[in-house]
């Protein structure tokens, strides 16, 4: 895990404002990064659930004829919950503040996604043989 | 974790980290299982099942009132290797998630209660097209009927390299040595058929 793309996912977003906590988050639902203002643990199931909630809303797009998923919007009576799903199947899941301007957090999200994209594709599948247990 | 805030310092090489995936029919004791092992405390995604629902049996599990609707997600660590457990949901109406919650995953758990083995026979045809490792683990429900390992090999088809282990998925060790059991598994197959277990991975990074 990169604390280096933790530490630029931090203080990118400390520039936007009404935004807090975030994680990112492979397509296969590993943790890559996550803010210093959540805990590991936390961070972990958020990891989880993105994945979780990039599949649900594939599969009502699928059934719906709707294309691919770019992003998701939940409301919470404390804000919002973004998720928006970046080329590489990746994804970032972010809470805002209820008065966030969501078309600008949702830019500077895909901006961030744009600059960092190399460390955002790696997989559970590389990690036997970076263990020195895969097949040589 | 606090990240540091003057300089971004690149962190030794973590531990390696390894996907599973535990399947089986509804009921059978998924979210049980991820609950018993879990050292963070899990993602449950359970409802409560509506008296509407006539779609799911709960023959032998008459106490059941909730259902996982998403998946579980749990993490452990083991001998140094942090094994993160993805389970699906039991019922077919989730099964279009199945490929979202099993990708990247090196080996898997198939669940069976030995009183309805044949539902299990499509969560194990699921992870043999998929090519990935697995293990079958006997749910042991005190009303169930004990079988050697080679019945239940016969009677679901697979080769005797395939772990059949008993376990209580309430019970934490138990479900240590099984998960244990898939890891070591895994570490054979990927030594002894390189190409396959390759195959049946995500593509590695560049």
């Amino acid at each position: 895990m990169s604390n280096h793309l933790s530490h630029l996912l931090s203080t990118n977003l400390a520039r936007i404002p009404g935004v807090s906590r975030a994680v990112a988050v492979s397509a296969d639902g590993l943790l890559l990064a996550w803010t210093d203002t959540l805990n590991r643990e936390a961070a972990e199931r958020l990891a989880a659930i993105a994945a979780g909630m990039t599949s649900l809303v594939n599969g009502a797009a699928r059934d719906l004829d709707g294309g691919a998923v770019e992003g998701n919007i939940t409301t919470l009576e404390n804000g919002f919950l973004l998720l928006v799903t970046v080329s590489s199947g990746a994804s970032l899941l972010t809470l805002t503040k209820p008065n966030a301007d969501l078309a600008f957090v949702t830019q500077e999200l895909h901006r961030f996604a744009d600059q960092v994209r190399d460390q955002l594709t790696p997989a559970f599948a590389g990690t036997l043989t970076a263990a020195g247990h895969g097949p040589r | 974790m606090s990240t540091s805030t003057t300089v971004a310092v690149r962190a030794p090489a973590d531990a390696p980290r390894l996907k599973i995936v535990l399947t089986g029919p509804f009921g059978i004791g998924k979210t049980t299982l991820v609950g018993a092992v879990s050292d963070i405390a899990p993602l449950t995604t359970e409802a409560v099942m509506t008296a509407a629902n006539t779609a799911d049996d709960t023959t032998h599990t008459p106490a059941k009132t909730t259902t996982t609707v998403a998946m579980d997600f749990g993490r452990l660590e083991i001998n140094g290797v942090t094994v993160y457990v993805y389970g699906t949901p039991g019922q077919h109406r989730f099964w279009f998630m199945w490929d979202a919650i099993a990708h990247g995953a090196v080996g898997a758990v198939v669940l069976v209660d030995t009183r309805r083995l044949q539902e299990s026979f499509r969560h194990l045809d699921y992870v043999e097209n998929a090519g990935m490792p697995f293990v079958i683990a006997v749910n042991q429900f005190p009303d169930g009927q004990i079988h050697p390992a080679d019945a239940i090999r016969d009677a679901l088809a697979i080769t005797a390299d395939v772990p059949v282990v008993t376990i209580d998925a309430r019970d934490r060790d138990s479900v240590r040595d099984l998960l244990i059991a898939l890891v070591e598994h895994v570490l054979t197959r990927t030594r002894t058929t390189p190409a396959k277990a390759t195959a049946a991975s995500s593509p590695p990074t560049s």
